[in-house]
C-alpha cells in the first residue's frame, strides 16, 4: 500500500535490466520498500538487484519474458503480489531500439514487433486487470516521443510505441473510478546503452531526469508526461506540421536513407 | 433480505487525517443475516468494519474490497446498576454514550480524544484517555463482547471466556472479527462539570516532572509542548458543582482547506503556540463541561483541513520512563528538518494490559501532528528506529507511514496475535489497507503461496 506521505511500498519493474526502468524504480523507493525486478537475463538481474539494494529496501527478482505467452505474464503478476503484497507501482520498460535499416528480413520485423508491441500490450492488459482488482496502483508505461511523430529511420519502433501508447492511454481511461491509473511517459532521446552510438537529436536527456519526472508524475495526476517537459509543445507542433515541411526538417528523411 | 453487494459502485474512503484514501464498496448492514451474507460474499479483497471514521490513517480503508459500516448498530441498553454495566451496539459513538449515561449518574471510565469514535472502534484500537495511569485502556472495561468471526460465526468473548480471542480482538484493528455488541463497565459520575488548572513550564524536563506529578494527583492530566520544549500541563478534577444534566453540544466550526502546509507552516505554528501560552497565563483556571475536557478534537473538526491539501498525519508513540531523550530528540529532529509539529501532546501511561497489539505501556506518550509532506518520511523513519531501540512503539491505529519490519520489532506479541487471528479468520477475509501496508496478517502463508506458484 502507498502510505500517508504518498510513498509507494512495492514497485514491480517489467524489463528489470532496463536502465531507465531501474532509475525510475530507484527514485520511487527512496526510503525503503520492496523492488521486484522482472526480466530475462538472471545474471544481469542479480547484478542489478545487488546494485539497487539499500537499507530497508528489499530487492527481489522474477523471470519475465515479453515474448512468452500471455498466461506467463498473468502468472508473474500473481506471484509478485502473493509474495510481496499489493503492487503499488508497475513500471513497464520493455523494448529494443532497432534501426529500420537493420530490419532487413521480415522475421526481424516480427521479432521487434513482438518485443516492442505485442509483449508490452499484454503486460498492460494483465497489469490493468490486477490493479483494477486491488483497487489502487499506478502502471507506468514507457512510450516515446516516437509515438507522436514517427520517423522513417525508426519506423517499426515508432509504430510499436504509437500503438502501445494509444492502447495504454485507452486502458487508463477505462480504469477511471477504479482507484488504479496509467501513466504514459514519452521521453525524447535518453542517453542509455540502448541509444549509445546514435546521433544525438535536440532535447536529449539523461536517465536521472526521466526518473525524477516520473516520480513527480506518479505522485500527481497526469496521464501523459514528456521528458523533458519542453517536448510537449515541440511534439504537438511537429505533429501538426505538414509532411512536406516535416521532411525538410529531418535530415535522415531528406537523404532518403531508409528503404 | 440481504444487502446487495454491488461491486460496481465504489466510493473513495479516507482516514480522518485526509492523507490516506482508497476506493472500496461501502455497505451498511442492519441485521445479523445481512452481516452473514456479507461475510459469505466478501471476495478476494476481503472486508473491514468501519465505525465513526476517526482513525487518522488507513485503518478503516480496504482498497478494492468491502468497507462495512457498523453505524446501524446504535442501540444503547439499560444500565445494570448492581453490576455497573451497560450493553451497547458497536456503532454507538462514545460521545452519544457519555451524554446518554450522564443524567443517570454514570459514565465511561476511559474515553478517547474524539466523541465520534464508536464503541467497536474504541475496542478495536484499544483507545486510551488522559487517565491511563488510573483506568488503563478502553479494553480493560469491556466485560463481554459479541464478535462475528469468519471461522466460528458470532462468539462471546470476555477476559474469562475465550480470553485469548478477547485480547486479540482488543486492539486487534478489526482483523480478528467484527465487534457487534459489548457490555461495558461504568463508573459513577459526580458532576457533568470538571475544573481544570493549566500550568506553564518553560523547559521539557520541567514539563515532564510536573506532568508525572499531575498524573498521580489528578483524575486527568495532559500536556502540550511547543517544538522548543516549553509546555502547558492541564490537570482536571471533578467539579464540586453536582449538576448531571449535559450541556448543549459545542457548536461546530466550518474550516477551510488552507494552502501549502497550512497551520504546520513554522511561523504560523509558532504564533499559535505563543497565543495558547498567553491564554494560559491570563486565565489558568476553568470550569468546563465534560466533553470539552474529553474531546478536544471536537472543537475543531476541520483540524486536518488546516494542514493543507495533503492532509494531516499523526505520529503517536510511547517510550518507557528513562527514555526521555527520545522525546526531546523527536521535537529537535523534526524542527531541524523544518517540519515542526503543529501540535504535540504528552501523556503518562501506566501498566500495559494483556492485548498483544495494545499500544499503551508504562512510560511517556507523545502525539505529534504534521502536515503530510513527503519530506517528513526519512525524518520519521529515523525516529521510529530510535523509538524501537528505546523499547517504545508507535500507535498502530494512528499510523500511516511506518515500515513493517520496525513494527514487528516494536510489538513482540505480534506473532502470538497472528496465531490467534489465523484461527478466527483462516481465509484472511478481514483485511484493511493498514494491515496490508504493515504486513499484519501472517506473511509466511503468503510466501508459501508464492513458492507454490513459482
Amino acid at each position: 500500500m502507498r502510505d500517508g506521505l504518498g510513498r509507494p511500498q512495492t514497485v514491480l519493474l517489467l524489463g528489470g535490466t532496463s536502465q531507465i526502468g531501474q532509475a525510475i524504480a530507484d527514485q520511487l523507493l527512496p526510503d525503503g520498500g520492496t523492488l521486484i525486478l522482472a526480466g530475462r537475463d538472471p545474471a544481469a538481474l542479480a547484478a542489478a538487484a545487488e546494485r539497487l539494494a539499500r537499507p530497508r529496501r528489499h530487492v527481489a527478482t522474477l523471470h519475465y519474458d515479453a515474448l512468452a505467452p500471455a498466461a506467463a505474464t498473468v502468472d508473474l503478476l500473481a506471484v509478485a503480489a502473493a509474495r510481496h503484497g499489493d503492487l503499488d507501482v508497475v513500471v513497464l520498460s520493455v523494448g529494443v531500439l532497432a534501426d529500420e535499416a537493420a530490419l532487413a528480413d521480415t522475421a526481424a520485423v516480427e521479432q521487434a514487433m513482438h518485443t516492442n508491441l505485442f509483449g508490452p500490450m499484454l503486460a498492460v492488459h494483465a497489469t490493468a486487470a490486477r490493479l483494477r482488482a486491488q483497487g489502487h496502483g499506478t502502471l507506468v508505461v514507457l512510450s516515446s516521443v516516437a509515438a507522436v511523430r514517427t520517423r522513417d529511420g525508426l519506423l517499426s519502433y515508432g509504430v510499436a510505441k504509437a500503438a502501445l501508447d494509444v492502447y495504454a492511454r485507452r486502458i487508463g481511461e477505462s480504469l477511471r473510478g477504479s482507484g488504479a491509473r496509467v501513466l504514459v511517459v514519452r521521453p525524447g532521446h535518453v542517453r542509455t546503452r540502448m541509444t549509445a552510438g546514435l546521433p544525438e537529436p535536440p532535447f536529449a536527456t539523461n536517465v536521472s531526469d526521466v526518473a525524477a519526472r516520473v516520480r513527480r508524475a506518479v505522485a500527481g495526476r497526469p496521464g501523459v508526461t514528456y521528458v523533458p517537459a519542453v517536448l510537449r509543445p515541440v511534439m504537438t507542433a511537429l505533429r501538426l506540421l505538414p509532411a512536406a515541411v516535416y521532411r525538410r526538417l529531418d535530415p535522415a528523411q531528406r537523404k532518403g536513407a531508409t528503404p | 433480505m440481504g444487502p446487495v453487494v454491488n461491486r460496481g459502485r465504489q466510493t473513495l474512503i479516507g482516514g480522518w487525517g485526509r492523507a490516506t484514501q482508497s476506493r472500496a464498496t461501502e455497505l451498511t448492514p442492519g441485521t445479523d443475516d445481512d452481516w452473514a451474507e456479507i461475510i459469505r460474499s466478501a471476495g478476494s479483497r476481503g472486508l473491514i468494519a468501519r465505525g465513526g471514521g476517526r482513525s487518522y490513517g488507513d485503518a478503516a480503508q480496504n482498497a478494492g474490497g468491502l468497507v462495512v459500516s457498523t453505524l446501524a448498530d446504535g442501540s444503547i441498553g439499560d444500565v445494570d446498576p448492581a453490576a455497573a454495566t451497560v450493553e451497547v451496539g458497536a456503532g454507538v459513538t462514545v460521545g452519544e454514550l457519555v451524554r446518554h449515561l450522564a443524567p443517570g449518574g454514570w459514565t465511561l471510565p476511559v474515553v478517547p480524544g474524539s466523541s465520534g469514535v464508536t464503541v467497536g472502534g474504541a475496542i478495536a484500537a484499544d483507545v486510551h484517555g488522559k487517565n491511563h495511569q488510573r483506568h488503563g485502556t478502553f479494553g480493560r472495561h469491556v466485560a463481554t463482547m459479541t464478535v462475528l468471526t469468519p471461522a466460528y460465526g458470532m462468539i462471546e468473548m470476555s477476559p474469562t471466556v475465550n480470553a485469548d480471542e478477547f485480547w486479540a480482538t482488543v486492539g486487534g484493528l478489526g482483523l480478528t472479527g467484527i465487534i457487534r455488541r459489548a457490555t461495558l463497565r461504568l463508573i459513577p459520575l459526580a458532576s457533568w462539570w470538571v475544573s481544570t488548572v493549566d500550568e506553564e513550564q518553560p523547559r521539557l524536563q520541567r514539563v515532564l516532572e510536573r506532568l508525572h506529578a499531575a498524573a498521580m494527583s489528578s483524575e486527568h492530566a495532559v500536556a502540550w509542548v511547543d517544538p522548543g520544549g516549553a509546555g502547558v500541563i492541564t490537570m482536571a478534577t471533578t467539579a464540586r458543582l453536582g449538576a448531571l444534566t449535559p450541556s448543549r453540544a459545542a457548536r461546530r466550526h466550518v474550516t477551510p482547506t488552507l494552502p501549502g502546509r497550512g497551520i504546520a507552516w513554522p511561523p504560523l505554528t509558532a504564533a499559535a503556540n505563543a497565543a495558547r501560552r498567553a491564554a494560559v497565563v491570563l486565565r489558568p483556571r476553568h470550569l468546563r463541561p465534560l466533553p470539552d475536557l474529553h474531546f478536544p478534537l471536537d472543537t475543531l473538526p476541520g483540524w486536518p483541513r488546516l494542514h493543507g491539501r495533503r492532509g494531516l498525519i499523526q505520529h503517536h508513540f510511547t517510550v518507557p520512563f528513562g527514555a526521555e531523550h527520545v522525546l526531546a530528540e523527536a521535537l529537535r529532529a523534526t524542527r531541524a528538518a523544518g517540519h515542526s509539529p503543529s501540535l504535540a501532546i504528552l501523556k503518562v501511561f501506566g501498566a500495559a494490559n494483556s492485548a498483544p497489539l495494545s499500544f499503551p505501556a508504562p512510560g511517556w506518550s507523545l502525539a505529534l501532528d504534521f502536515a503530510a509532506d513527503p519530506a517528513l518520511g526519512p525524518v520519521l523513519d529515523r525516529l521510529d528506529e530510535r523509538i524501537a531501540a528505546a523499547g517504545g512503539r508507535v500507535y498502530l491505529v494512528k499510523d500511516s507511514r511506518a515500515h513493517p519490519d520496525v513494527i514487528a520489532a516494536m510489538y513482540p506479541g505480534l506473532a502470538r496475535w497472528r496465531a490467534v487471528r489465523s484461527t478466527l479468520d483462516p481465509d484472511r477475509l478481514l483485511v484493511s489497507d493498514l494491515a496490508r501496508r504493515l504486513r499484519l496478517a501472517d506473511q509466511r502463508i503468503a510466501d508459501q503461496i508464492g513458492a507454490s506458484h513459482a
